[in-house]
């Protein structure tokens, strides 16, 4: 159907069956047909994704995979090799260091339409057609409505409807952890990248994952980041005031900390709890009218201003070739509200 | 790391639904994730990198397949897109039980549960489902319908069982 149509196009209505398409389009009350096709589809989804329930390779793909990747081929790459692991490294320092970075011109050419409005209200696109993100200083909170200015002036306005999920950053403790968070650590990293002097703590609402590479494939990247001052996994031997934080990888991180490391969590807020003059993400549905309606809102209440800030010490790299996919750093995400306002809100996949 | 945990489970499905073999699918996931550590420097960005990652797992098992099944290119079967309004197919679905509805899914031919696999399973856009099957947009849609009308095909006592 063509956008003249008052009907939900094929594509809309696939949303809507696999529930990333929120809220209710109003069409859907007042038109039976489109109704009808949309209950249609509803039963088709889930019986396609429980016919054949999502299935885990067995580890030995994986072993496979890096077997062949470290094994006859050593010799011959390993200066390379070690050169783009370098370049991978810096690269992930540059996005864990608070880098976002929006969506190039090379956009698919079907999006173009779309990519082009979403740029040029100062929106972020994500590989999900129906989520953008708004990124900004909140400049307004008004009943259900808010206005986020962005970085580069833009003012975007955010309906939030009772059930779009609020967040903010509150200050907790060391004390605080349990062993299975997920965290982000930063601060000052040995050398060897196994232990770690924590200046600052976030605590994740969902698991961490560290941010792509070139190639996927994340050989030691945990203790290299840890080098870097970065530490992001899950938390385990918490004993006094130190603790151990575990990488995708496997890696391990022994993490210290003393009196002046701050800890943060995200919290459930109402919309009433947000500061304005704070770094806020919205994720939502761009509408009709130029307005955003909210899935998730998350406010960094540390940060001031339209972007977050950069930890001390760590810089982009210059002069590096970035790994594929780093232009969207929202890549891979899919339609993971959560997880989208978690990269937008600390620069990093959480 | 993060890449192969994000989509190695999806583009794994994808294969065994493919393949029907589990051993199968996980040697072709290896060389796919392989391919994809090498080739990442052809990553042309006009794509999510989850429908590159499937592509490239498509051909692998077409190569895999091809040494040893000839002939296995899927008849694109064309429907008509039903009338928009509630006809008898929804009230079918609408009926539908489902545990019947999911053996239904399972009995599907090949190309109809591939391309609701990758329309529910993957979350990827028609645009980039067109593209890993190789089909233009429009047969993508009109293949989507076909297979739900099979589904309603399917059912016993044409659905009404309730």
């Amino acid at each position: 159907m063509t956008k003249a149509s008052p009907h939900l196009s094929l594509e809309e209505l696939l949303a809507h069956a696999d529930g990333t398409a929120e809220p209710a389009d109003p069409h859907l009350d007042r038109c039976p047909a489109c109704r009808a096709e949309l209950d249609a589809w509803r039963a088709v989804a889930p019986a396609v994704r429980d016919s054949a329930p999502a299935a885990q390779p067995h580890p030995r793909v994986l072993r496979g995979v890096l077997d062949a990747i470290d094994g006859p081929r050593r010799v011959r790459r390993r200066g390379p090799a070690v050169l783009s692991w370098v370049a991978a490294a810096a690269a992930l320092v540059a996005i864990a260091g608070y880098v976002l970075l929006p969506r190039t011109a090379s956009a698919p050419v079907e999006e173009a339409f779309d990519a082009q409005r979403v740029a040029a209200m100062g929106l972020l696109a994500t590989e999900c057609e129906s989520l953008q993100v708004a990124a900004g200083s909140l400049r307004v909170v008004d009943g259900s409505r808010l206005v986020v200015r962005t970085a580069g002036g833009k003012d975007i306005r955010v309906d939030v409807a009772p059930t779009a999920k609020v967040t903010r950053q509150i200050a907790g403790t060391v004390a605080d952890l349990v062993p299975g968070m997920s965290v982000l650590v930063r601060g000052e990293g040995s050398r060897a990248g196994d232990t770690l002097a924590a200046g600052s703590v976030l605590v994740a609402p969902a698991k961490l994952k560290p941010p792509r590479l070139p190639g996927g494939m994340g050989l030691g990247i945990t203790a290299m980041l840890a080098g870097h001052g970065i530490a992001m996994g899950t938390v385990s031997q918490i004993r006094d005031g130190a603790f151990t934080v575990t990488g995708a990888d496997g890696g391990k991180v022994k993490v210290t900390t003393s009196a002046s490391t701050t800890l943060v969590r995200q919290s459930a807020a109402r919309l009433t709890d947000l500061t304005t003059g704070k770094y806020t993400t919205v994720v939502g549905t761009l509408q009709g009218d130029g307005t955003l309606q909210a899935r998730t809102v998350q406010q960094d209440t540390l940060t001031d201003g339209d972007k977050p800030s950069r930890p001390e010490g760590l810089k982009p790299p210059g002069g590096l070739p970035k790994p594929p996919g780093m232009k969207d750093p929202f890549s891979g995400l899919g339609c993971d509200a959560d997880a989208i306002a978690g990269t937008a809100l600390n620069g990093t996949p959480i | 790391m993060t890449l192969y945990e994000r989509h190695s489970g999806v583009v794994y499905s994808h294969l065994v639904l493919l393949t029907d073999d589990h051993g199968l699918s996980e040697e072709i996931l290896q060389d796919t994730m392989l391919a994809v550590w090498r080739g990442a420097g052809g990553f042309r960005g006009d794509s999510s990198v989850r429908s590159w990652i499937i592509a490239i797992a498509r051909r692998q098992c077409r190569d895999r397949l091809r040494r040893r099944r000839p002939t296995l290119v899927p008849q694109d079967v064309l429907a008509n897109r039903p009338a928009a309004e509630p006809g008898p197919e929804e009230q079918v679905l609408d009926r539908m039980a489902a545990g019947a509805m999911m053996t239904a899914v399972g009995a599907l031919p090949r190309h109809h549960r591939e391309v609701l696999d990758l329309v529910f399973r993957t979350g990827l856009p028609l645009a980039e489902i067109a593209k890993i099957l190789e089909i233009p947009v429009g047969t993508v849609k009109s293949r989507l319908f076909a297979a739900r009308a099979a589904l309603v095909r399917s059912m016993p006592e044409g659905g009404y069982a309730s």
